[in-house]
């Protein structure tokens, strides 16, 4: 069932990938932009959706479909305690999407070979590494969802349920606090980055444009504000949902019975 | 010294009472069916033995608490579960290794797989095995490492008459090597003659521990075998149920298509008043 979502998984993310560095390739001197800008573009909406999707829904699944199989019994009646089959699932979840990811990052740069500077080489990779961490905390997540569903059908609601409200409603949340509230640009920047795959996108900002610009006003702001050390939050959040993910499934499944 | 301690042993899932107060020791060589109805608790005492849920009271495991050594007691117990599932996918062989590397012992996979008959079926998914032989995968397995305590949730499940004797027998030997057994059942399975003590269970509380042999004199089972012979059946009846089915065997019966009919948990507790 899990290896079904990687396959798919990497079929998607390695074709669309590669369709995105196809088409910001050949738009190099028709309209007149770099070619890896449009491809990066591409990716890093590409990775927004699809990594916090497979990685929640992949980790979700683990748990839960061995105790619906009935499997669950005969791994927790050898000698592996609890913990140690979490943080299995946790891992082997993690390997499989991070060699996902990597795979299909690996065969785009391979084919952006062709137009890619050093510089971009080194912006590409900031982003592979943000992508792993997105990975790393919605992974966590999942791993906390799969522990205390009552069945795959409940894991895989809550998990698609949770990536609309992070990656579709949060926005417009936000977007209400301001307007209702009259948030403080700071303020709007820390409910901002509460959210793990905003933090990641603003990241992935950071990587191509460290002055923020393209955020516009609010992004001159914190950079004037707060200096290069508004990237540390951007990298704490994603690790702090990983492992509280992590820990919460440990505990959730721990006081659970079969 | 007890192989098994419970001590005020119990378990709710919900409203429902699983286990009530149970206190029972089992000493350390001997072996004890656990019989009852269904919903009688059996399963749910053997899981709260393998630490695998949780409960109140206190369980030691050959001196160590259950609760805070599961991991080492798991190490020296062999346990089949009523609900044999694995992953479809998966090889024997396979199953044998992940069993094998969790117990830190090497064990040859013919080894593992030849005592209950199913050493060609290594490389055979387990997706393709059939319920009889499922059952005697997870017998195998519970047996790799050479385990001090067996814990067996309705061993007899999906086996033929001829597979059970094969599994009885396997038990009765192991009983008699010094192993610690201990075999849920639903029926008067003819192991209680061969088994040192039976405890008897219903809706959770533990009614009576009697000697087999006490069990044996209180209910004097009586064992039908029906044999399917061209289009009619045939009825055996018999105090010795192994000896008659090896019996029948010999006579060239096809016991594919033989059941037992066997005094049931009901029986035994009508008969001592549970």
């Amino acid at each position: 069932m899990t290896s079904r979502w990687i396959l798919g998984y990497i079929v998607a993310f390695t074709s669309l990938s590669l369709v995105f560095s196809h088409l910001g390739i050949i738009g190099l001197g028709t309209v007149g932009l770099r070619a890896f800008s449009g491809a990066l573009a591409g990716i890093i909406n590409l990775n927004l959706y699809i990594v916090p999707l497979i990685s929640t829904i992949t980790a979700s699944l683990t748990i839960v479909s061995e105790r619906e199989q009935g499997t669950l019994e005969f791994h927790l009646s050898l000698p592996i305690t609890k913990a140690e089959l979490v943080i299995a699932k946790t891992l082997t979840t993690n390997l499989a999407i991070i060699f996902a990811t990597v795979l299909g990052y690996g065969l785009s740069s391979w084919y952006m070979m062709l137009a890619l500077t050093e510089v971009d080489l080194a912006i590409f990779l900031k982003i592979l590494a943000t992508t792993l961490l997105m990975v790393f905390s919605f992974v966590g997540i999942g791993i906390f969802i799969t522990t205390l569903a009552s069945s795959r059908f409940a894991a895989l609601a809550a998990s698609i349920a949770l990536w609309i409200f992070l990656a579709m409603v949060y926005e417009m949340v936000l977007m209400m606090l301001v307007i209702v509230f009259k948030l403080s640009a700071m303020e709007l920047w820390f409910f901002m980055v509460l959210n793990p795959l905003e933090a990641s996108r603003l990241l992935m900002v950071y990587s191509v444009d460290p002055r923020m610009t393209f955020l516009g006003e609010l992004g001159s702001f914190i950079v004037r504000e707060a200096g290069e050390s508004f990237v540390y939050p951007l990298i704490a959040i994603p690790l702090v949902y990983g492992f509280a993910g992590l820990c919460a499934g440990l505990y959730s499944f721990k006081q659970s019975d079969l | 010294m007890h192989a098994v301690k419970l001590e005020g042993v119990s378990k709710r899932f919900g409203e429902r009472i699983a286990l009530d107060n149970i206190t029972l020791n089992l000493e350390s060589g001997k072996s004890i069916l656990l019989v009852g109805t269904n919903g009688a608790g059996k399963s749910t005492m053997l899981r709260c033995i393998l630490g695998i849920i949780g409960f109140t009271g206190s369980i030691t495991v050959f001196g160590m608490d259950v609760r805070r050594h599961g991991k080492e007691v798991r190490k020296l117990v062999g346990y089949v579960p009523q609900s044999i599932r694995y992953g479809e996918e998966a090889t024997v062989a396979g199953l044998v290794d992940y069993v094998s590397d969790l117990k830190e012992v090497d064990v040859y996979i013919e080894d593992a797989l030849s005592p209950l008959g199913l050493e060609k079926m290594a490389y055979v998914k387990v997706g393709s095995l059939s319920g009889g032989m499922r059952q005697r995968l997870a017998i195998s397995l519970a047996l790799i490492g050479d385990p001090q305590l067996l814990l067996l949730d309705e061993p007899f499940n999906n086996l033929d008459p001829m597979a059970r004797n094969s599994v009885s027998e396997l038990l009765r030997k192991l009983a008699k090597s010094g192993k610690t057994v201990v075999v849920s059942v639903h029926t008067m399975s003819g192991l209680i003659h061969s088994f040192d003590s039976v405890a008897v269970m219903r809706d959770g509380r533990l009614v009576r521990v009697l000697e087999a042999s006490e069990a044996i004199e209180v209910v004097k089972p009586v064992y039908r075998i029906h044999i399917r012979v061209n289009d009619a059946w045939r009825t055996y009846s018999t105090v010795n149920l192994f000896e008659k089915l090896k019996e029948l065997h010999g006579m060239g019966y096809e016991m594919e298509n033989a059941w037992v009919e066997e005094p049931d948990a009901e029986e035994l507790l009508r008969a001592i008043g549970g």
